[in-house]
Formats: C-alpha cells, structure tokens, sequence
C-alpha cells in the first residue's frame, strides 16, 4: 500500500517529499524519476513558493489508477472549477511565475490554465497602456505609426 | 539529445558497474540538465521583463542568499542579473494563441515586438489551428434588423446542458442589402453576405472577430442583370473556400441556365481581386443552389436531363470541375430531397423529407478524393420525435440540418432548416432510440452556422 515517494528541491534549497504520481505529471520530473531514482531532484528555477503551488496542482489533478477513480477523482466540471479559483487566488507575477514552471517541468494541462488567465488577463485591458504597465513592456512606436495601424484596422472606438 | 544519448549508455552497459562509474558523469548530467533548462528559458523576448525581476530581489532578501552561497557557483544563479528576459517567444505565442481574435487586433500597438508576431503568417495558421483544434464548437449567429445585422459568436460547451455562451465582438454591418441576407458557409472565420432575392446587391465579406469586412465589386453576371433590368433570376449562392495550396481565397458562383440545361460559372479571386468567367464548365446537367466546401474543393449536387443525381466538385487550386458519384446521392428524386453539409472539413449527406414519418439519416463521405463516394452511416433522427418545437413547425420542410458533432462523433448538434430552434442529442450507435439534450432557441428569423474565429482577412 505503500506510495513511492519523491524529493524535489528549490532553488532555496527546500525539500518537498511528493508522491512520484503526483509528481510524474511533469514529464520532466517523470524522465528524471527514471533515470536517476532514489535521489533529490534540484529545481534550482524555481522557489519554494512556486513549487509548492505546482505541487498543489498536480495534486489536484492526480489521477487514481486504483478502483476505477470514482471515489477521489473529481468530476471534469468540478476540476475546471478548481482551476479557475486556483489561478485566481495567484497574484500577476507570481502566475508568470507558474507559467514559467509549467513550461519548465512540461506540465501541459498547467501551462494551459495559467496561460488562459494570463490571456484573460491582457482582454481585459482597456487599452494597450494598460497592458503595457501591467507588463512592463515598452512603447517602441512613435504616435504616427500607432495612428497609422489604428486607421489601417479601422474598429470602431 | 542529450536525454537520447544517457538512454542509451544506460541500456548497453550493466546497469551496477555503470551507475557506479558514472557517478559524477550523474552529477555533470544533472547540471547540464538544469543549465540546459535554464537556458531555454532564457531564449529571447524582450517583451514582458521587468516585475519578476521585483519579486526575485524581494524574494532574496530571506533565505534564498544564504542558502544558494552553499551551491555550487553555477550560471543559473544569473537569474537575478538586470537584463534577464522573461518570457521566451514560445510562451508569448501560447499565452496570445488564448486571446479573443479581436484583442489581438486591438493590441498590436503595444509594441513592434507584438505587432510583427500578431501580423506573421505563421502566428495567424497557428492561432487558427489552435482555435479549430482545441475548442469547442463555436457558431457565428447573424439576426436581421431593420438597421443593420448583427453577428455574435457562440460556443458550445458539450458538458453543460444549457449549452451556448455569447462570446467574443458583437459585430453590427449596415449592408446595402435590404432583407433576407444569406450567408455562405464559413471558410477560416470568414463569411460572404449577399442577398438572397435581389441578385444586384454587393457581397460583402468579412471577419466578425476582427470586425471588419470588405465589399466586393459585382460580378459580371451582377452587372448584366443590372443592365437587363432583370432582377428575378433564381440566384444561387457563391461558393466561399481557400486554395489549399497557395492559400488564396475565391468566391465561386455557379449559375444555372435551366433552359438548356447550362452552366455558366464566375471566379472572384481574391489576390486578383478581380471576377472573370470560367471556360470548362460542364453541360447537360443543373447544379443545386447552396455548395459546400471542404479540403480546398466546393462541392455541388447536380441533376441531367434523366434526372440521375452526382455530384460536382470544384477543385480551387486547379479550377478543374470533377463528378462524382455516391450511391445515397444518386436515390434522390428532388434537390430537396438530400443534403449536403460540410463540418470540420468532413463532407455529410442526409435525406430530407423522409417518406411517411421515415427517419433522416446522416452519413459521412469516407473519400472525398475517389470518384465514387463511399458514405458511413453515422446516426438517424426521425425528425417528428425530436422536440415538441420541432413538431410543432409546418410540415413544408421537415428535416433537420447538422451543425456540430462532438470529437468522439457521440453528441451532435441539429436544427431544422432556415429555423434556428436547436437540440442536440446523444445518437446511439444503432441509429435508434436516442436521447436528446436540451434545446436552445432563438428567433427564426436568424441565421446560424458552424464557425471558428481567426485572424484571416482577405485583402
């Protein structure tokens, strides 16, 4: 009954003991588990913080093998709901940060997620200033050529 | 690559004397992984720098000092250096694949940086691609006013019962047309407007998403009704589709001389922009009114004098016309009596008007390029059982046309002809005994058809 469990470290130096289902979503860490097992894998981009949000994550999404799934695994509906909320609760910079990790550790499912609020987060910009502060990007266009593109997509302000 | 090659030393030496000999070759390994990784990350986008750089140097002030001091001293620790970018090109990509089409046409003036992505050929396949591939099926839904016409994107979520959202630009034209729009079906997010009783007004092309669109001039069989004062022809509708392989986009517009039994054919290319007439059409035969495209072929029902039913395709690439022949086309009596749909660049027939209460069956095309057209069974629908709104409708046309199925072909999506009151429904596999969804209605007079939004526009 006994789970096969696994060691990430942070870039603090941080262990986290996880359950190598758990942590097998990252096809990473699932390449790794195999070639190096029984020791410490170093995520030295990533802070505690974050892996323990990417953690919580696949912990979410773990699917049982044993007995068809249907006590602890949730319904697809529920999961979406998860998801939403637990890239709600997360702050811009530290979702760029998940985002980050997703792709890092190759964990599809999460670099989907955090990529849709991020996107969600740019629509909902009033005006590209905003999205340029929200992101610290720089205007490198002079105010004709921003004229010039507005006239050539002509849509209605 | 450097993954392949540690596969394969594990695997051709004895795995104790190996692990014990490479012991530090594992420690080298590991490095280069997290390096490589880190390097990855690093790859160029000077786009969104800037607040991480903040938390990294908030973060620091703890622990993190003191304990990456015991490391060993590794480029990685740049991470904190000023001129670390961010987000490397790819995640750029995936987080704008996720933008409405409109936001994007919004937000190219962000930065040059952004505009040349949102603009490349390669980002606009990519994010039609991503929108045909990974979401579910949207619909573009165009309603009629005295004013203007409004065209609103839905979306279908499979797994809810009350199955469509509003979503993404409500687009409102002001045509130079009156009443009674018609719409061809849609090609990469764009759609042709034309008018169904007054040949001699404009069609207008366009892209809802990015809320624009274009008037095309008219045709030359356009202008000699005008000039003939001859406003009454039985229009068909214009054929909408892109060249497979050079990606330009043409307007096909078959006309019918019912008299002789002649077709007359015009092409409006866009890149041309211009309409001309085309040589080999065939002869002895009428085509029905509404083609349909797939696969960078518009595909027509055609009758000949015996009255024996094929079809003819069109072939947008070479312009060449092509017959083919399906046994469920050839039992047709009528041009209303069987239908042809496209959905995901899949040809579907259906028989309409099934005799006594009979069943309406759909079959999908196996082989579009063959001659003869193999067609699977796929489901049946007797079309007086559906829905109290459906039986309730005048017996003048009583099929029902297929608007979306789901991937794995067990949920589909009908509605009656030219009535947009939907239901969709679980077929089984036996064609029998099936069990409906919800409905969703909306007004009858409103237009409804299977679309993705895009990025293209056809200028």
């Amino acid at each position: 009954m006994s789970k096969k469990m696994i060691v990430l470290k942070s870039s603090e130096g941080v262990s986290f003991v996880v359950e190598e289902a758990v942590a097998r979503q990252s096809k990473i860490i699932s390449f790794l588990v195999e070639e190096f097992p029984d020791r410490e894998l170093p995520l030295t981009n990533m802070t505690s913080e974050i892996l323990r949000k990417t953690i919580e994550y696949c912990k979410k999404h773990v699917v049982e093998d044993d007995g068809g799934g249907d006590s602890s695994s949730s319904s697809s509906g529920d999961l979406k709901e998860w998801d939403v909320k637990f890239v709600a609760e997360i702050d811009q910079p530290r979702l760029m940060d998940l985002l980050m990790a997703a792709n890092y550790l190759d964990i599809p499912s999460l670099l989907d997620v955090t990529c849709q609020k991020v996107a969600d987060t740019i629509a909902a910009c009033n005006d590209e200033k905003e999205i340029r502060a929200t992101f610290n990007i720089e205007n490198d266009f002079t105010e004709e050529e921003v004229e010039a593109i507005r006239m050539e997509n002509q849509y209605p302000i | 690559m450097v993954f392949q090659s540690w596969s394969w030393k594990k695997r051709s030496e004895d795995h104790d004397s190996w692990s014990k000999s490479c012991c530090n070759m594992r420690e080298e390994y590991l490095d280069t992984w997290s390096e490589s990784c880190y390097c990855n990350m690093r790859r160029e986008d000077a786009t969104l720098r800037g607040w991480r750089k903040k938390i990294r140097r908030d973060d620091d002030d703890d622990d993190g000092e003191s304990k990456r001091k015991e490391e060993t001293p590794s480029r990685h620790h740049r991470i904190d250096d000023d001129d670390l970018p961010l987000i490397n090109d790819d995640l750029l990509e995936e987080i704008m694949l996720r933008l409405p089409a409109k936001a994007l046409t919004r937000f190219q003036i962000v930065s040059k940086h952004w505009r040349r992505k949102i603009e490349s050929k390669y980002f606009k396949d990519l994010f039609m691609s991503h929108q045909k591939t990974t979401q579910e099926p949207k619909f573009l839904y165009l309603q009629e006013s005295f004013l203007d016409l409004t065209l609103t994107t839905l979306r279908l979520d499979w797994s809810s019962t009350s199955c469509l959202d509003e979503e993404g630009p409500v687009y409102h034209i002001e045509p130079e047309i009156d009443q009674l729009t018609r719409v061809s079906g849609s090609c990469d997010g764009l759609v042709c407007i034309f008018n169904e009783l007054s040949l001699t007004s404009p069609i207008i092309v366009t892209n809802p998403a990015m809320v624009r669109s274009l008037t095309l001039p008219l045709s030359l069989f356009q202008r000699h009704c005008l000039e003939e004062c001859n406003k009454n022809v039985t229009p068909h509708f214009p054929g909408f589709g892109k060249d497979d392989v050079t990606g330009t986009y043409k307007l096909v517009w078959l006309h019918n001389n019912v008299s002789n039994y002649t077709l007359s054919c015009e092409v409006f290319d866009f890149e041309v922009k211009e309409w001309r007439y085309l040589a080999n059409t065939p002869s002895g035969v009428r085509a029905n009114e509404e083609p349909v495209f797939a696969k960078g072929w518009l595909y027509w029902i055609i009758a000949d004098r015996s009255n024996k039913y094929n079809i003819l395709g069109y072939d947008i690439h070479t312009e060449m016309f092509r017959v083919f022949t399906n046994t469920i086309v050839s039992k047709a009596c009528d041009f209303n009596t069987i239908t042809m749909c496209s959905l995901s660049d899949r040809i579907w027939v259906t028989n309409n008007m099934p005799k006594g209460g009979g069943m309406q069956h759909f079959w999908r095309i196996k082989n579009a390029m063959d001659s003869v057209w193999e067609s699977e069974k796929l489901f049946s629908i007797d079309p007086n059982s559906i829905s109290p709104g459906f039986k309730n409708v005048s017996k003048v046309e009583p099929f029902i046309t297929l608007k979306a199925t789901s991937k794995d072909d067990k949920k589909v999506l009908v509605s009656r002809l030219h009535l947009s009151n939907l239901v969709h429904l679980l077929p089984s596999p036996t064609g029998h005994g099936l069990v409906f969804g919800s409905a969703f209605s909306v007004p009858t007079d409103s237009i409804f058809i299977p679309y993705f939004q895009s990025l293209q526009f056809p200028l």
